[in-house]
């Protein structure tokens, strides 16, 4: 029997206080690396929103505002633009495209984006990924809709199935809304998953906007009712939407675009770089990453405390082994690399408890992750990122572990070998 | 002739004491034979024996185990030298609670290669060795915490016994122990010991023990020690 077959024996002798100190510590993995990796991916679908679109125009708010209403659907916007406008930047020299949003209406808690047709041309996500139908084709008729993929997974919606669009945004899902009750709509397609906003969002033709609200009046139906059919021909070019997307010929322009539609005359209005401004509003966000990274260094700070005190422990529990093994002719330092083997075990079977407990921990709350927050985290195993912060931790444990190792050895020096 | 040990002007008080608890002048003991060590509680016979086993240094003086001077030896080497040459017996806790008999036995070949050279089989030894001193052949595989402290102290024999140390020190090795089981336990060293041509150094408070010993050999009272009262 070798040294080391010798100590995992003693530690399999020790295993139910060994265990509890793994599992503190894997707890505690769980922690650091799952706080680590829901900031990373987190980031990653919040970058990813939008691609390749150069300007996002709205009338004139903050940036970020302009950027969470158009992109995010959060918050009301705070004034719309004219349709003009839309046209003004439509035929611009420098724009490649330019989609118009209309927002403002939904559907059981969803979003309902006006647009055009082309929007499903253009619309870009992660690294330049196109929209894909997973099943049917974007809208053709009037009183047709498209929905994301949450929507349709969450109220179990096929292609051809007809549905009721709601007035205005609830704040809560289950809130009455008044019902565009005479028109329903019926569902041409249905987008596969993106991991943005826009999975939760159901996309009907700008027109189709305009004919739903053309027998309502200042937010209310009117006593005159129009039928679908009667709506279809009556409806007017709409006059105003919420925002446009603007893809230009050449990037080099943006910035004066940019000006030119910040110093635009016939109505104020302003043009925002959605890349740069998510950066700066992740930028904003900082600190809660931060302070949860710390907040999870500090529960890490706590399990090695923990090792250290059930080493403290063992000191005394250990002195007859101590005193046998340095009888049969074992150095001073191995009662060091005795220690040292507790905890690499204790870490090591943290580490790997720690994985299992955050893949099950994730994939129970993946759904209501999904559900509540739009977030789609993913973990496997470890990147290497987090693969460094457990060696930083490993090199700590020992760090620390050294101490009750080097006070038995003094210990032992001190006092002879009797146990 | 050669020397089991010998000591020589040896000195040594604990840090932090006053006065020096062991001085002997000479002390020497034959390859082969037994030495009876006694002395009062407190007299310093453990500390002699952590000198002997080059675990501790003396203030001065010399300290000639099989002939090599200890106090010349760095700690590894020390240790290095115990592991290859010195059997130890304690007076309780002398085995590993989670390891077998047999497994205890070999302990002492982990740290030593000498041992392991002059142990060629060694499970066939230790079973052989543990039968001898009459342990049940069902214990010899169970893990040693099952076992009686009667039965636990004739294993730690064998466990010094293996890989033929020169020297066997055993500190109150059968205070533990009840009449009975202490006879049988003398009489499993003496002939494990006869057999081996293994010298023995051996500390107790049990005088009647002496008789059976080459040699005997009383520790004094410490000095400063009288004006504290006896115990
Ligand atoms: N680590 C230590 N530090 C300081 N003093 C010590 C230490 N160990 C022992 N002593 C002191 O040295 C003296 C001798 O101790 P030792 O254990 O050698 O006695 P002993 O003869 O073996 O006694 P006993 O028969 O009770 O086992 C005692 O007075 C004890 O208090
Ligand atoms: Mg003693």
């Amino acid at each position: 029997m070798n040294f080391l077959t010798l100590s995992l024996k003693s530690a399999w002798h020790r295993k139910t206080p060994l265990l509890l100190a793994a599992l503190s510590v894997a707890i505690s993995f769980a922690l650091l690396f799952g706080v680590d990796t829901v900031r990373k991916q987190a980031k990653d679908n919040f970058l990813n929103t939008v691609s390749q679109t150069d300007l996002i125009v709205g009338a004139r708010t903050g940036p970020v505002n302009l950027l969470l209403y158009s992109v995010f659907h959060l918050g009301q916007p705070t004034n719309n633009m004219g349709y003009d406008t839309y046209r003004f930047l439509q035929k611009h020299p420098q724009t490649q495209w330019a989609i118009p949003l209309s927002l403002g209406d939904s559907h059981r808690g969803f979003r309902v984006i006006g647009t055009q047709g082309h929007f499903f041309d253009h619309y870009r996500h992660a690294q330049g990924q196109p929209l894909v139908f997973e099943r049917g084709e974007r809208f053709n008729d009037l009183y047709e809709v498209v929905i994301g993929a949450q929507v349709a997974a969450e109220l179990n919606y096929q292609p051809g199935d007809r549905l009721l669009l709601s007035h205005g945004v609830a704040a809560r899902a289950e809130a009455s809304l008044p019902e565009h009750d005479d028109k329903p709509f019926r569902v041409s397609g249905i987008l596969a998953p993106t991991g943005t906003p826009l999975d939760r969002t159901l996309q009907v033709s700008l027109r189709a906007l305009e004919a739903i609200h053309l027998d309502w009046q200042s937010g209310r139906p009117s006593p005159l009712k129009l039928s679908p059919e009667l709506a279809r021909k009556l409806v007017p070019e709409p006059t105003e939407i919420t925002a446009v997307m603007v893809g230009l010929t050449d990037k080099i322009q943006t910035f004066r675009l940019q000006r030119q539609i910040n110093a635009y005359q016939p109505e104020p209005i302003m043009a925002i770089l959605p890349g740069a401004t998510l950066a700066r509003f992740w930028q904003s966000l900082r600190h809660f990453e931060q302070a949860f990274m710390l907040l999870s260094w500090g529960v890490f700070v706590a399990a090695l405390t923990g090792i250290l005190i059930s080493l403290l422990n063992n000191l005394h529990q250990r002195r007859h082994e101590i005193a046998l093994l340095r009888a049969i002719g074992m150095h001073r330092r191995g009662i060091l690399g005795l220690f040292w083997l507790d905890t690499l075990l204790i870490m090591l079977g943290g580490f790997i408890l720690g994985i299992g407990l955050l893949q099950a921990g994730l994939w129970l709350l993946q759904p209501w992750l999904l559900s509540h927050y739009g977030l789609s985290i993913g973990f496997f195993l470890p990147d290497v990122g987090q693969l460094k912060m457990a060696l930083m931790a490993l090199g700590a444990a020992l760090l620390i572990s050294t101490l009750p190792g080097w006070l038995a050895a003094r210990n032992n020096l001190k006092k002879g070998l009797q146990p | 002739m050669s020397q089991a040990f010998e000591l020589e002007n040896l000195r040594f008080g604990w840090p932090g004491t006053k006065h020096d608890l062991l001085q002997i002048e000479h002390l020497a003991l034959q390859t082969g034979k037994h030495l009876f060590i006694q002395g009062a509680s407190g007299s310093g016979k453990s500390t002699l024996l952590n000198l002997l086993c080059g675990v501790l240094l003396p203030q001065s003086g010399q300290i000639r185990v099989l002939d090599q001077d200890l106090t010349q030896y760095a700690s590894a080497r020390r240790d290095r030298f115990r592991a290859d040459h010195l059997g130890i017996i304690f007076q309780q806790f002398n085995l590993l609670p989670y390891l077998t008999p047999v497994q205890n036995c070999l302990l002492p070949l982990t740290f030593s290669a000498k041992r392991r050279k002059q142990c060629p089989s060694p499970e066939k030894t230790a079973i052989a060795y543990l039968q001898q001193l009459n342990l049940p052949n069902h214990l010899l595989q169970v893990p040693s915490k099952n076992l009686s402290i009667g039965q636990q102290q004739r294993v730690a024999i064998a466990r010094a016994l293996i890989g033929q140390p020169d020297l066997i020190i055993a500190d109150e090795p059968t205070s533990a122990l009840d009449a009975a089981h202490r006879d049988r336990f003398m009489q499993c060293l003496f002939e494990a010991a006869e057999e081996h041509h293994t010298s023995i150094v051996f500390v107790s408070h049990d005088l009647s023990l002496a008789s059976e010993f080459d040699h005997q050999y009383v520790l004094p009272e410490p000095p400063g020690r009288k004006t504290e009262g006896s115990e």
